[in-house]
């Protein structure tokens, strides 16, 4: 099924992968560059990790708490146990995931606007906690210090991921390529079907013998594991949080903007949004607007909406098929 | 539990169906044997709709049981009522609407049968049973862009690839021109000769007569009656609870 034109999608791909692995070579002392570009393949996976769930249909408004939870979960454990980031970055996608199966079991019969506005409001909770456990976790003077992504040795190689810039920027470009893969396993299978079934028609999914259910569960707590993940990357690319900033409506509604317009039904959509709107924004907008430069989110997405409401890519889309 | 049966295919035993203290199945009882064709009829509002909801699990009974094939299924989900064998259309048609008309039938046997997902045989096996509804021409369309008949024509299809045994059409002749009923008459008999058994309901009776060894009427979520199509379509307390006037009942 669906093999038409899965050669060329590859050559596509590989091309495209070859730029973002070269381009570092071309401009080798740009600061700015390689922080804008690290922060648009973070960007990139949130947005696939929060369009795994969004693919059933249900859109959330809240994915920060699970970004939020995987970034303190992260950030603790490294703190009191000083175990390395590699080992509590998982650690924190787990601790997503909990928050996740909670809220199937507390919104599962909800759709829609309820969902969402549901979502919305359940990431005060976790906010509200850390924010005032102080003994813990600091509230609200946040995190400082937290350990920065330690030095990965592979025999003779050497890669001081805490200083260079440079190695950031393919780190996270590896960890997008896999929450990419993720996500077009998610889609492009089986279950990627039953997904597309429930999504347009739930009941009749149901009764044609898709376990509705089960699909819910398990994508809820995939993108809430691997929201989690970016979370814990966040706290120590970062090397500080606080509630307001990691449990913020801008995380949970950016990859909801970045997914809109790039495609929400599309393997690439999510990222393709990121890698378009997130530089946009960063070095363009910033410094012709330094304080309402996110201005250009509200009116990107107004325009998607209007204009691709399947989002860029089916326009890209479309243009295959017809040539 | 009560001694279990041989006697019904598919057994309901004193189903109670309530919707916020309004009661839409009033303790209902009703078996259907294997390979039977029975034909639920009443006015709107019956209870037809929520009787077929029940069978296949989209609607949990506030008390009784249900057993299909020697087995309980009251408190089974959808997706493993189906499994085991049931099937339903919709009174209104819910295609998946972006969906081609072939990959609505390929969901239903992906899902539904033991069909393996990506196998060879799939979409010949899906185009056979487009072919039994005379949807081969538009397998490649969108779903959503079929006509409301054609819509609920696909529903039997994807019904059937789920390889079912028991098999309920909801409404099957609305909509439906007298030549297209008298096609439909047949692909029913058809279906039974190859050993499903069907429960159909009908707001018309103009199909369901034909084709059906016993007819259940129901009025206000109760049987009112059932026996053979011509005694039950000659029974004044079914007429009038078509034509809206309820005589007071001796209970």
């Amino acid at each position: 099924m669906m093999r038409t034109g899965s050669k060329p999608a590859a050559i596509y791909f590989i091309a495209i992968l070859l730029f973002f692995i070269c381009w570092p070579f071309l401009f080798q002392n740009s600061a700015l560059y390689y922080r804008v570009m690290t922060m648009t393949f973070f960007y990139g996976a949130l947005a696939l990790a929060w369009n795994v769930y969004a693919l059933t249909g249900n859109i959330s408004l809240g994915h920060a708490a699970f970004f939020g939870l995987g970034a303190y979960g992260s950030a603790l454990l490294s703190y009191y146990w000083h175990t390395s980031p590699y080992l509590t970055i998982p650690f924190g996608g787990i601790v997503g995931a909990l928050y996740g199966a909670l809220w199937y079991a507390v919104f599962r019969s909800l759709r829609g606007a309820r969902f969402a506005l549901a979502t919305l409001a359940s990431v005060e909770i976790p906010r509200v906690i850390i924010d005032n456990w102080e003994s813990f976790t600091f509230g609200s003077l946040g995190l400082i210090g937290i350990s920065s992504l330690t030095t990965l040795r592979f025999g003779s190689i050497v890669i001081a991921v805490g200083e260079s810039l440079k190695a950031q920027y393919y780190l996270l470009l590896c960890f997008t390529l896999l929450i990419l893969f993720i996500h077009w396993k998610v889609m492009k299978s089986k279950w990627g079907w039953a997904i597309r079934a429930l999504r347009e028609e739930e009941t009749a999914a149901s009764m044609l013998g898709v376990n509705t259910n089960f699909i819910h569960f398990a994508t809820l707590l995939l993108s809430a594991f691997l929201t989690g993940l970016c979370g814990g990357i966040y706290a120590h690319l970062m090397g500080l949080i606080e509630p307001p900033l990691v449990f913020s409506l801008h995380i949970s509604a950016l990859p909801l903007v970045l997914t809109m317009f790039g495609g929400r039904y599309l393997v690439y959509g999510p990222l393709l949004g990121a890698l378009i709107l997130y530089p946009l924004d960063q070095l363009l907008f910033h410094s012709l607007l330094p304080v309402g430069h996110s201005i250009l989110y509200g009116l990107m997405i107004i325009l998607t909406l209007l204009f691709f409401p399947r989002g860029i890519g089916s326009w890209v889309q479309k243009r295959k098929t017809a040539s | 539990m009560g001694t279990k049966t041989q006697n019904g295919f598919l057994e309901l035993r004193n189903v109670r169906v309530e919707f916020d203290r309004r009661v839409a199945l009033r303790d209902m009882s009703l078996h259907v044997m294997k390979q039977e064709i029975v034909s639920v009829i009443g006015p709107n509002g019956a209870g037809k709709t929520t009787l077929f909801n029940v069978i296949c699990g989209q609607v949990k009974p506030t008390d009784g049981a249900i057993h299909f094939n020697n087995e309980d299924i009251t408190h089974w989900p959808p997706h493993r009522i189906c499994r085991a064998g049931v099937a339903r259309t919709f009174q209104i048609a819910k295609p998946f609407p972006e969906m081609s008309v072939q990959q609505n039938v390929l969901v239903g046997l992906w899902f539904g049968s033991k069909k393996q997902y990506g196998s060879l045989t799939e979409q010949a096996e899906a185009e056979e049973l487009l072919e039994l509804v005379h949807l081969s021409a538009k397998s490649r369309l969108p779903a959503k862009d079929l006509t409301l008949s054609e819509q609920r024509r696909l529903e039997i299809a994807r019904a059937l690839a789920t390889s079912p045994q028991f098999l309920l059409l909801d409404e099957v002749a609305a909509g439906l021109s007298p030549h297209a009923i008298k096609e439909m008459a047949e692909l029913i008999k058809a279906l039974r000769h190859q050993g499903l058994t069907l429960l159909l309901t009908d707001h018309f009776l103009t199909l369901t007569s034909k084709v059906s060894d016993r007819l259940v009427a129901l009025d206000q979520g109760e049987i009112i009656m059932e026996g053979k199509p011509g005694e039950v379509l000659q029974s004044a307390e079914v007429a009038s609870a078509y034509l809206g006037e309820r005589p007071t009942r001796n209970l």
